[in-house]
């Protein structure tokens, strides 16, 4: 038997593991939502010919990235070439650890969770920097630049708006915050303050590279900006930290904002997953609708609203607090 | 970052060679395209970057170089007519009208007055698949995916419509020396009409919902302005000219055909900018559907053949055609030497003029916006390379 | 009706044009006339359409088709570059559509626009053989191009003329200063002379003694070279 000393190791270990599925699978189901909202967006089916309206289209998309040859340029920074996808997608699982999709289903109870996350979020950029600083390609570079700007920039506001939520609730602890709103949309705090949910919103975007604020793998001008070089599984690596990246963002912004697994009607994990994928839906809907910004105007935006913006909702949350409390 | 040797020593082709580096410092030399996902077709641009503005850049032409021109030295005039679909393939009628136009002019031949409203309706019709495919290229080089396929959608409708007339759906070749091809019958009139009215409220939702975007707007607005005075050094013309300011196509200006019997505007914005070229093609569209519904309703009937020698034999001499393309001013230069082959047809395209002032243009702008200025545009590369 | 801008030019020689060219005036002009000329159409709001290069027996002719957006009405400048030596003034610096349209000559055509900012190869790979020369025989007298060149007389096309050259060219000298009056002249029996053209060009006849400014003894020459 094993000592019941190691039974938090255990848990977080079959939760590791748990996860690593989780982010696989759910890569293919975001890839088929994607192409299927991309589809009804753009008044066509998406994929339809892989299965029963296309469904196993996802996985035959991930056997032919997987039979892949991966190329290697031969003026690219080999070890930092490939060390950069893997730094890219293992920081991911986990973030998934401190996140409470249920009452008792998480990796790890942390009482600084919010921290942890934000934390190892940040490794994600060290790897974007790092791909298109080792594959030697002019547009890798200029995607990197763009990517390590970009992020450095919004961590900021969602910093800010994580850091409000935090005064309101008094606690960093993923758990705590979650069961200090209550069930009922009226309790939450993306409705009690929605200015910080709508900054915390518009930098997920910025932090996650996704559409209008894709600008490190900008088509248009970079052609596919840091992962140009990236064949196969290595840009399989980036196209899943993206997505699992989304994920945990919006399962972060579900728990801050919109009371995580409680829900009027029977509280649990669905509650949980119901609110992320709402979330993921506007993201993806998001893509398909606007045009792409250009980089000075993405900064602009930051720098001019939303840091500006987030600072006087943090002091203004911080009176309230004062004058209610 | 390990730096072959091999990388600095290598002798890059003639083009890279020449494109020496400016007198700036840290400044890095981005080749973009032929094979770029926004310099449509086979444009090569070599850029001079600093940071992400652009010190300098120039276009490189001639990858889908076919010297049409030779070609057209040694085909008859006949042979050579399919050629003038392949030049530009977005709107070949025009090309094909602007050549028909010039041998009709030189050997003076007749065309009857059923064949020239023929030709005005089905070069409309091109010249909105034309815009569509423009409309939805340039918005995808904004990073809107969706627009193109809802204009794909539309001039799939208008792809059909042609089809029953004229046999193809791109390269079109239905233009004859003094009439066209075929007749249109009532199932195209009909199909026409319906595709107007249809047209008219997609027109409607695409301005609500692109044109009025937030983003699109600061994408385009004060982008590449061009100024009247340069637009007219660099002998841009079409929706380029217009959308600075100067009313000039050359349907009103040298009227050819039944135009001067229509009655429509020319859309005219004086910003300069991408975001007044981008109104001008829309509001065309418009003015097309306009034109294409008078030429239905004042269609005679008749002949769509006029007389023509068996073997077109144009006297000596020389003759230049300009018709308005959906790009602009569609020049042919003929010089006829008395034998069933032309002398000389030089081609003057549009988009050769209006791609010259891309280097004027970008210069110290980012590269974000050359791509908008380059889309703006207009570019199609067959017809610059020609 | 000839535009008034088309009178202030210096030019060898102006003729209105039947309005099946397509134009409204031609102009020939000499390499040393052809800047200026630009410059004043460019000044009056003139924008270059192209620069279309035609192989004929006298040499390449440039024309330099000129429009306005105002007031339509195609202007042509006509400059013989010789086949020997092909070389032009450039107009890059000054209408810079221009640069383009120059470099596609001299891809095409091999000539060499002197004072061009940075003549290379454009649509062709560089050092291609330029493809639209012709060959000697294929080539028509620049005379049944353009009313601005000298039309034979009708009875003219002999052999003792290639004989007379020497004797012709003094004549012709004098033609060309007298050109531009000639062409004032002509403008009225213009739509005349037009209908008069094609009788006038007989075919396989030798040319180089009617062009003005290619000094016959150097243009048998060059002939002579070619075949």
């Amino acid at each position: 038997m094993i000592n019941p000393e190691y039974y938090p190791l255990v848990r977080m270990v079959i939760f590791l593991v748990a996860m690593m599925a989780f982010v696989g699978l759910n890569a293919l189901v975001l890839v088929y939502a994607e192409r299927k909202i991309a589809g009804h967006v753009q008044r066509r089916p998406g994929p339809f010919h892989v299965g029963w309206h296309g469904l196993l289209q996802p996985l035959a998309d991930a056997g032919k990235l997987m039979a892949k040859q991966l190329l290697t340029p031969w003026s690219s920074d080999k070890l930092l070439f490939w060390a950069a996808p893997l730094l890219s997608f293992l920081p991911v699982i986990l973030l998934f650890l401190p996140i409470p999709f249920g009452e008792t289903l998480y990796g790890l109870n942390v009482n600084l969770g919010v921290v942890l996350i934000l934390a190892f979020s940040g490794l994600n950029v060290l790897a974007l920097c790092l791909a298109g600083w080792a594959s030697n390609n002019k547009y890798g570079l200029l995607g990197a630049a763009r990517a390590v700007a970009q992020s450095v920039a919004y961590e900021i506001p969602l910093l800010i708006s994580v850091l409000t939520v935090a005064l309101m609730s008094g606690s960093l602890d993923l758990h705590a915050i979650t069961v200090q709103q209550g069930a009922w949309p009226w309790q939450w705090y993306g409705v009690l303050n929605p200015l910080a949910f709508f900054i915390y919103f518009i930098s997920i975007l910025g932090e996650t590279n996704r559409a209008p604020f894709d600008l490190p793998e900008g088509e248009s001008e970079l052609t596919a900006g840091f992962h140009t070089e990236y064949s196969g599984m290595g840009f399989g690596m980036f196209f899943l930290s993206e997505y699992a990246n989304m994920v945990v963002v919006c399962c972060v912004a579900s728990i801050l904002f919109l009371g995580g697994y409680q829900g009027p009607i029977e509280s649990g994990w669905w509650w949980f997953l119901l609110k992320v994928y709402a979330l993921l839906f506007i993201i993806i809907w998001m893509r398909w609708t606007f045009p792409r910004v250009r980089f000075d105007q993405l900064l602009n935006i930051n720098w001019r609203w939303l840091t500006p913006l987030a600072l006087l909702n943090l002091v203004g949350t911080v009176i309230v607090l004062r004058l209610a409390g | 970052m390990t730096m072959s040797p091999q990388l600095s020593s290598d002798p890059s082709d003639f083009y890279s060679q020449s494109f020496s580096k400016g007198a700036r410092e840290n400044t890095l030399i981005l080749n973009m395209g032929p094979q770029h996902p926004s310099t449509h077709g086979v444009l090569r641009v070599i850029v001079e970057l600093d940071g992400e503005y652009i010190v300098r850049a120039e276009p490189v032409l001639g990858y889908i170089h076919r010297m049409h021109e030779f070609m057209g030295q040694k085909k008859t005039y006949t042979q050579y007519l399919p050629n003038m679909g392949r030049v530009d393939y977005l709107h070949a009628t025009a090309w094909n009208w602007a050549y028909v136009g010039a041998v009709e002019q030189l050997a003076g031949i007749e065309v009857p007055e059923r064949a020239e409203y023929i030709r005005v309706l089905t070069c409309e019709i091109n010249r909105i698949c034309s815009h569509l495919v423009w409309w939805g290229a340039y918005l995808l080089d904004l990073g809107a995916f969706t627009p193109i396929l809802y204009a794909f959608e539309d001039r799939e409708f208008l792809l059909d419509i042609l089809q029953r007339v004229t046999g193809s759906r791109l390269t079109y070749c239905y233009f004859r020396f003094g009439g066209v091809y075929a007749d249109v019958d009532d199932k195209f009139i009909d199909d026409t009409r319906t595709f107007i009215q249809r047209f008219r409220k997609r027109l409607k939702m695409y301005e609500a919902l692109v044109t009025k975007n937030f983003i699109l707007r600061k994408r385009c607005e004060d982008i590449g302005v061009l100024s009247v005075q340069t637009a007219r050094k660099y002998g841009c013309t079409g929706p380029v000219i217009r959308g600075s300011g100067v009313p000039y196509d050359v349907r009103r200006a040298v009227p050819y055909s039944v135009y001067p019997e229509l009655d429509f505007e020319i859309p005219t914005f004086s910003e300069g900018d991408a975001m007044a070229r981008y109104m001008v093609r829309l509001k065309e569209m418009e003015q097309s559907l306009r034109i294409m519904e008078q030429v239905m309703d004042r269609m005679p009937d008749g002949d769509i053949q006029g007389k023509t020698p068996k073997t077109l034999k144009p006297p000596k001499g020389e003759t230049y055609f300009a018709v308005e393309g959906a790009r602009g001013k569609i020049g042919v230069h003929l010089v006829s030497d008395g034998s069933a082959t032309p002398y000389r047809v030089k081609l003057r395209a549009p988009g050769y003029s209006n791609l010259s002032c891309f280097a004027e243009l970008s210069k110290g702008t980012l590269i974000a916006d050359a791509v908008s200025i380059l889309g703006s545009l207009d570019l199609v590369i067959p017809e610059i390379d020609r | 009706m000839i535009p008034n801008i088309a009178q202030s030019l210096k030019a060898e020689a102006m003729v209105e044009c039947d309005p099946k060219t397509g134009q409204a005036v031609q102009l020939r002009v000499t390499a040393e006339q052809l800047l200026p000329a630009a410059e004043t159409l460019d000044a009056a709001g003139y924008f270059l359409e192209d620069v279309s290069g035609v192989d004929v027996q006298d040499g390449f002719e440039l024309n330099y088709h000129f429009d306005h957006v105002q007031t339509p009405g195609r202007i042509t400048l006509r400059l013989m570059a010789s086949h020997d030596d092909p070389k032009a003034p450039s107009l890059a610096l000054l209408i810079p559509g221009a640069d383009w349209h120059e470099r596609e000559c001299y891809d095409f055509f091999g000539v060499d626009f002197k004072g061009h900012p940075d003549l290379k190869a454009l649509l062709l790979e560089p050092g291609t053989e330029p493809p639209l020369i012709r060959d000697a025989k294929s080539r028509i007298p620049a005379f049944e191009l353009s009313l601005v060149y000298p039309q034979p007389e009708p009875e003219a096309a002999d052999d003792e003329e290639a004989k007379k050259a020497a004797a012709k060219a003094k004549a012709k000298e004098k033609a060309a200063a007298k050109a531009k009056e000639k062409a004032a002249k002509a403008d009225e029996a213009n739509p005349e002379s037009a209908a008069a053209k094609p009788e006038a060009a007989t075919d396989g006849e030798q040319a180089e003694a009617e062009t003005p400014e290619a000094k016959p003894a150097e243009a048998d020459k060059q002939e002579g070279a070619e075949q």
